[in-house]
């Protein structure tokens, strides 16, 4: 289906009917504000429809969004976020309900904001010959926010799927996307995918369950070093992403020297030349 | 004479047919009552232990009903797929329209709309704490059910028997 068709949908009539006549093809974003105008991005600017949006209509499009069904969306509302078909992802925004430290729900909702997202196929293939070099490297990419590696490891996942057994954990379901149980991304034939859970739970639970060839999941912390060695010292391998500016920066952060020189191969992005740009490969 | 026989004959079976027909009325509370209870523990196992968004929940829980009580969920479910309203409003909308199909009293019309109310709107706690409440509610009208089903049910039967007898005799 397409992105506009689908984000129509999920829309109360009133707001669908503002954006009929936008042009999908390049918009980023469609941000849904309590008392303020109907606002879009697109290709990094920002501009405003003249329709005002009430809080009642964020709520009602919450309603449509998760199918008048919190309870089955609770674990993404608490992060903020529900996954739509075709992967594309709607930010929320209210007042954070807690028990203790941790958020339990959202309401009041004040700001919705959906992200249109858009598969790049392809956009592994310059480093797709040093991933599969002398069969296939633990491989680490690392940059800061918004520089492409999730778009980047998905597209290794696709490929990789292809010959590989190929096993995500998407912690936060940014890489398949998955929407009742169906990867709304193409993340290769021969891959599975364990949804929303936490990597240090699931990167065990898949090397007992699936016998994967590679494992790849994204933005690696010092609480998965544990996982990870797990896998790798099963023979499996791993391709993940880490924040940071250098690989210096996260192995500092995560603090297991053991497991970051099991890494024979990092990549460091940036957008220097635009989003995806390869900074250095080091093997 | 075999005309009057005749008509006496469908005065009585018609007669009879009304009393039968109220008396199922009872019974047939008596099923909805318990299917609705039965839906609620396929609903509470949905939700509670698959997280099954409501429409495809409502709907796969009333493929498995044989009463009217099925419309309820079926209906609620497709029009909720659709979108666009809020779920309370569908359950309201879907118990009015199919309740003239179904056998239950008012009271138990408004325990199935009270349980609407709160279909979808919290966690999966809140979900099956209003199931299991909607449920020991409809406890009691089972057993209320099952009272006026062995009061009345017979009674009704027999009235309707006699009651054709005795209009039969009076045109004779």
């Amino acid at each position: 289906m397409m992105a506009k068709r689908i984000i129509l949908n999920n829309l109360p009539p009133e707001i669908a009917q503002r954006l009929q006549d936008v042009s999908f093809s390049t918009l980023e974003e469609v941000r849904l504000r309590a008392g303020k105008r109907l606002a879009l991005c697109d290709g990094g600017l920002n501009s405003v429809l003249p329709y005002v949006v009430s809080q009642k209509e964020i709520e009602q499009t919450v309603q449509i969004i998760s199918r008048s069904s919190v309870y089955a969306y609770i674990d993404e509302i608490t992060n903020c976020f529900i996954t739509l078909e075709g992967g594309h992802r709607v930010g929320l925004c209210g007042r954070a309900v807690l028990d203790g430290n941790k958020i339990i729900n959202i309401t009041q909702m004040s700001g919705l904001n959906f992200r249109i997202a858009r598969q790049v196929k392809g956009a592994a293939d310059k480093i797709m010959p040093y991933i599969t070099k002398n069969s296939l490297c633990n491989t680490l990419i690392v940059s800061p926010p918004q520089c492409g590696k999730t778009t980047i490891i998905r597209d290794v996942a696709r490929q990789l799927g292809e010959t590989f057994k190929v096993s995500i954990i998407d912690e936060r379901g940014e890489i398949a996307a998955v929407r009742g149980g169906v990867a709304q991304h193409d993340v290769g034939e021969m891959t599975d995918v364990l949804d929303l859970c936490p990597k240090s739970i699931g990167i065990p639970l898949m090397l007992r369950s699936m016998s994967p060839d590679v494992i790849i999941t994204d933005e690696i912390a010092h609480t998965d070093t544990e996982a990870i060695h797990k896998a790798l010292s099963c023979g499996v391998k791993i391709i993940a992403t880490a924040h940071g500016d250098s690989a210096e920066q996260v192995k500092r952060r995560i603090k297991a020297p053991s497991v970051m020189e099991e890494f024979n191969c990092v990549i460091t992005l940036s957008r220097k030349k635009g989003v995806g740009t390869i900074e250095s490969i080091t093997l | 004479m075999l005309q009057k026989i005749l008509g006496c004959v469908v005065i009585v079976m018609c007669a009879a047919k009304i009393g039968f027909d109220e008396a199922a009325r009872f019974t047939r509370r008596v099923r909805e009552i318990r299917e609705f209870q039965t839906a609620l523990v396929a609903l509470k196992g949905e939700i509670g232990f698959c997280k099954t968004p409501l429409p495809q929940a409502l709907a796969k829980v009333g493929q498995n009903l044989k009463t009217s009580i099925r419309h309820i969920f079926i209906k609620a479910g497709g029009a909720m797929k659709e979108g666009g309203r809020y779920a309370d409003e569908v359950w309201e909308t879907t118990v009015s329209t199919v309740k003239k199909d179904l056998s239950l009293k008012s009271e138990e019309i408004y325990i199935l709309n009270t349980f609407g109310k709160l279909l979808g709107t919290s966690d999966v706690v809140g979900q099956i704490e209003n199931i299991e409440l909607t449920s020991s509610k409809l406890d009691i009208c089972e057993r209320q059910a099952l009272d006026d089903e062995i009061k009345f049910a017979r009674l009704y039967r027999s009235l309707g028997v006699i009651g054709g007898i005795f209009t039969a005799i009076l045109f004779l």
